[in-house]
């Protein structure tokens, strides 16, 4: 070989090194850059081969590299699915829900996850963001909506936040979203009964995870009661009270407890302590008021409270019996008898609406409710549950003629 | 008591893992003195295997006779009580008039009206009397509702439902695959009123009558005297549904006479007015799971209060008579309300168990459904509670210092009181499910008396004297004490008169009012156990 081909020879050679070394320092650059940042800042319970993996798994699925919130909630999902909740949470929870892509979707099965460990706080406070985020342009679904609605619901619900339940059963009717149970819920906010020991279990469950929370103390306090534990209730319930006075639902349930045990010198004595009546009482707090206000004879009053249950409850037997018994001190003998005609409509409701949550697919009890709610006067409410037995039982003709007739002109 | 008394006897109700809502409600017991020799018998209700086309005869009803204080004897074959089939409750009544309390048994299917014929046995003239019942019936009570001398009997039925098949409510995390299910699945059926036609039969008059309330799973009956008008209405305990408060309404024509009168020929009328009198419901407006009822002048004042079992979680309900007007839910201020949450009762009464002239209530609880498995685990068998009343109807409970059986934990049902033994104190029987049935005798320790008073009606007055009115005076209040008809769970009580004297050495004064209206009234009476018959003035002493 010549001096100058030996010379050509190197040159290639070294181009050729030079190259190769560019090329791999670029592809670990590619690789470092692809990889690094988001490396270091892994979802505790990730690991770097897990991330990696998961990364090359979602390019395979979605043909294009995967970005970071891609490979997390793509192992959010996998870790979910194999029941690792922990680590799940905290790649959802690596996914801000600023994220255009996946951030509201990362709160909903953050959610849903956290519920599973029944860490309802945290749960909570998911849901809320998601539905806070949402916007018309928001990349989830509508079956993504009803499911947080519906895990929210479940969550209030169980914590006896009944007022909060309404608001979220009003916007799953508004969008559709609303399943029977939904739909009786939110016809009879507390017609349906949850002092059951499935309840209990399930605000033990939330309570074991979080007992410092507050709401769950109140209702740990007022599911004891229902149990008949009122020593421990009244503990629970003096304590909260103590801690937060100005807290309404505390007081509510303190004057319920001293109300269970005939301590009427307790409970007026916590009532002096909470402001007036307003608009935004509880409910349990409104019913208390009015019983008070029944014994102390202060009867206007005591129809004051029990008729605001009733605006936003219509279904809620104690305030017609807390009706009838004021309009009996004020001898105004037809509206008693009105309230307790209304009272005994709704405790046929009531027993109806056991049978409707066993049997869900059956059309009966729905039909007899509908029957029932006209009969007492609660058009809305039966309009909802003809409509609702309706897709069960289509040609059902009592339910048609009972729509008919709350759709003429002489129905309100 | 009952084994070493000789009463071995436990009731069958096919409990095998398909958690049938037949299966929840056990049965009754009666107490009563079938053969005219003084000491009270025992008739315990049975079930059976089910579907009824399946019952192999094995299992009957029981009638055990009273041979000497605490020993009993199985009698129910030779007394032609031994019926198979699947038995619920019991009422005890002189329908015919003849001196011989008869029975009536009711059943998931074929209720049974069996004649006392004053020789040791019975005759079944369920069908002769016109007074079959082929819908599920629970309790019974016999009264005189038109006041014609002779008795009624009204039937408190429940649910519509089948045996074959069985209605089954699938539950994939029960290890039997299932649960029980709830009562609110089903339709309810129609109560019956029969009424006497003076002459041995019976027509069914409840839609006439106005018994006419809908919804009623009925599964407890009392009738007595709400008002003071001195006609009988009824009480319905319903599950789930309203209660039934049947007030007795006259013509007009009997209106308008200022004396009390009796309704002889008149027809009964009856309006539903549960809930106009506060009886429909809790005060919470909550129609409960109601169970059994004790009636009683629980605080003294003259009428009579009721007691009604209900639910888990619920309170049982103590219903305060508010001078005939109507009730007062005093659950809580009683003392009676928030120690029954944990709690799922049955059969219950008021007793004055220690003689000061208090009504002292016990109540026996036991779920409907073995859910142990549940994550939340409700207790299947429980203790049953006795309660002190301490004056003017406030209670407390003393279940853990009266005795070893308010320690164990049971399916408790059916419940009667009467004075077994005849020491002047009463005692309890008691049905259970899954165990034997128990008795409890009173062992009390008090130097209080009492009285105990035998009455026989007639002509005028059913010969039962179910609905005389007894009014005792001279101590700290009046004793006021009434022979209702029906009462606890699915059970008879003894209908002899108790009265509690305390600390007293005679009554200043005890008035009998007899259903026809007349009365009669005893001076200075004395400890004592008493027969009195209607239109005698003599009062006939037990010697002890």
């Amino acid at each position: 070989m010549t001096p100058v081909a030996v010379q050509r020879k190197k040159t290639i050679l070294i181009f050729g090194c030079v190259f190769v070394t560019a090329s791999l320092a670029a592809a670990s650059l590619l690789a470092w850059r692809r990889f690094s940042q988001p490396v270091r800042d892994l979802p505790q319970g990730v690991s770097v081969e897990d991330f990696a993996h998961a990364a090359v798994q979602w390019e395979a699925a979605y043909g294009r590299p995967a970005q970071r919130s891609d490979t997390l909630v793509w192992l959010g999902d996998a870790f979910a699915k194999k029941g690792e909740l922990t680590t799940a949470i905290a790649c959802y929870d690596a996914t801000p829900s600023s994220d255009p892509w996946y951030g509201l979707a990362a709160r909903l099965e953050q959610a849903k996850a956290l519920a599973q460990l029944k860490r309802a706080r945290e749960a909570e406070e998911n849901l809320r963001e998601f539905i806070a985020g949402l916007k018309p342009d928001s990349r989830v679904t509508t079956q993504q909506v009803a499911e947080a609605l519906d895990l929210l619901r479940h969550l209030l619900e169980v914590q006896l936040r009944f007022e909060e339940r309404v608001d979220i059963l009003r916007v799953m009717h508004a969008i559709g979203a609303a399943g029977p149970f939904d739909t009786l819920a939110y016809c009879f906010p507390t017609a349906l009964r949850w002092n059951g020991p499935e309840a209990v279990h399930w605000l033990e469950e939330f309570w074991r995870q979080d007992p410092t929370n507050f709401r769950l103390r109140v209702a740990l306090g007022r599911y004891r009661m229902g149990e008949g534990r009122l020593d421990e209730a009244q503990t629970i319930l003096v304590k909260c009270f103590h801690e937060r006075p100005a807290d309404l639902h505390a007081g509510a349930a303190l004057l319920a407890c001293y109300y269970e045990q005939d301590d009427w010198e307790n409970l007026q004595a916590i009532l002096k302590k909470l402001p007036g009546r307003s608009s935004s009482d509880p409910w349990l707090l409104l019913r208390m008021r009015g019983h008070v206000h029944n014994r102390n004879g202060n009867h206007e009053e005591a129809l004051a409270c029990f008729q605001q249950v009733l605006n936003a409850d219509p279904a809620n037997a104690e305030s017609y019996q807390g009706v009838a018994q004021a309009c009996s001190a004020l001898g105004r003998e037809a509206e008693r008898v009105e309230a307790l005609r209304k009272m005994q409509g709704v405790t046929r409701i009531q027993n109806r609406l056991g049978w409707a949550t066993t049997r869900p697919d059956d059309p009966t009890p729905l039909v007899e409710i509908a029957v029932v709610c006209q009969e007492i006067g609660l058009f809305d409410q039966a309009r909802l549950i003809a409509q609702l037995a309706l897709t069960l039982d289509p040609g059902n003709a009592k339910m048609q003629a009972l729509l008919t007739d709350l759709e003429s002109p002489a129905q309100p | 008591m009952a084994a070493s008394a000789g009463i071995q006897f436990q009731r069958e109700d096919d409990i095998r893992g398909l958690h049938r809502i037949i299966e929840s409600t056990g049965g009754g017991v009666a107490m009563l003195d079938y053969d005219g020799d003084g000491r009270l018998d025992l008739f315990f209700t049975n079930g059976c295997r089910l579907p009824l086309k399946e019952q192999t005869g094995q299992t009957v009803n029981e009638l055990y006779r009273q041979t000497a204080p605490w020993k009993f004897r199985g009698v129910g074959a030779l007394a032609g009580l031994s019926a198979s089939g699947y038995f619920q409750g019991c009422a005890v009544g002189d329908f015919d008039n003849d001196g011989f309390d008869d029975l009536y048994v009711a059943s998931f299917r074929g209720n049974r009206l069996y004649r006392n014929q004053g020789d040791g046995t019975f005759e079944d003239l369920t069908q002769a009397t016109n007074t079959a019942v082929g819908v599920w019936s629970t309790s019974a009570a016999w009264a005189d509702v038109n006041g014609d001398g002779h008795l009624d009997l009204y039937v408190a039925t429940y649910l519509k439902t089948s045996d074959d098949p069985p209605e089954l409510c699938p539950e994939p995390a029960s290890p039997d695959g299932y649960q029980q299910c709830p009562p609110t699945m089903f339709h309810a059926e129609d109560d019956v009123l029969f009424l006497s036609d003076g002459a041995g039969g019976f027509e069914n008059v409840a839609p006439e009558a106005g018994i006419t309330g809908v919804d009623g799973k009925g599964l407890g009956v009392v009738i007595f005297d709400v008002d003071g008008d001195h006609r009988p209405d009824v009480f319905v305990a319903n599950d789930g549904t309203a209660n039934f408060l049947y007030m007795n309404r006259i013509s007009e024509a009997t209106a308008a006479s200022s004396a009390p009168v009796a309704l002889a020929g008149v027809t009964p009328t009856f309006s539903d007015e549960a809930a106009l009198r506060g009886a429909a419901t809790d005060e919470q407006g909550v129609a409960q799971a109601c169970m059994g009822i004790a009636h009683g002048d629980a605080d003294g004042d003259g009428w009579i209060d009721l007691f009604v079992t209900n639910f888990l979680a619920e309170t049982n309900t103590f219903y305060r008579n508010a001078d005939g007007a109507g009730f007062v839910d005093l659950s809580r201020a009683s003392g009676l309300g928030p120690p029954s949450r944990p709690y799922l009762a049955f059969g219950t009464e008021f007793l004055d168990v220690d003689n000061n002239g208090w009504l002292d209530l016990f109540i026996a609880n036991g779920h409907v459904d073995d859910q142990r498995w549940h994550p939340a685990r409700p207790a299947y068998a429980m203790r049953p509670q006795f309660f002190r009343n301490s004056g003017g109807g406030r209670f407390a409970e003393v279940s853990q210092w009266s005795g070893d059986y308010f320690h164990q934990e049971w399916l408790g049902r059916g419940v009667a009181v009467g004075d077994l033994d005849g020491d002047g104190d009463l005692d309890l029987a008691i049905s259970h499910q899954m165990a034997p049935s128990e008795l409890l005798r009173n062992d009390t320790q008090t130097t209080n008396a009492s009285i105990v008073l035998r009455l026989i009606g007639g002509p005028a007055s059913n010969r039962s004297a179910i609905h005389a009115r007894v009014e005792a005076s001279g101590g700290a209040f009046p004793l006021v004490r009434e022979i209702v008809g029906g009462g606890s769970y699915q059970s008879a009580s003894d209908r002899k008169i108790h009265l509690g004297c305390g600390s007293l050495k005679t009554f200043q004064q005890v008035s009998i009012r007899w259903p026809s209206g007349m009365t009669h009234t005893v001076n200075n009476m004395a400890p004592g156990v008493y027969t009195v018959r209607e239109g005698d003035n003599v009062l006939w002493r037990q010697i002890q």
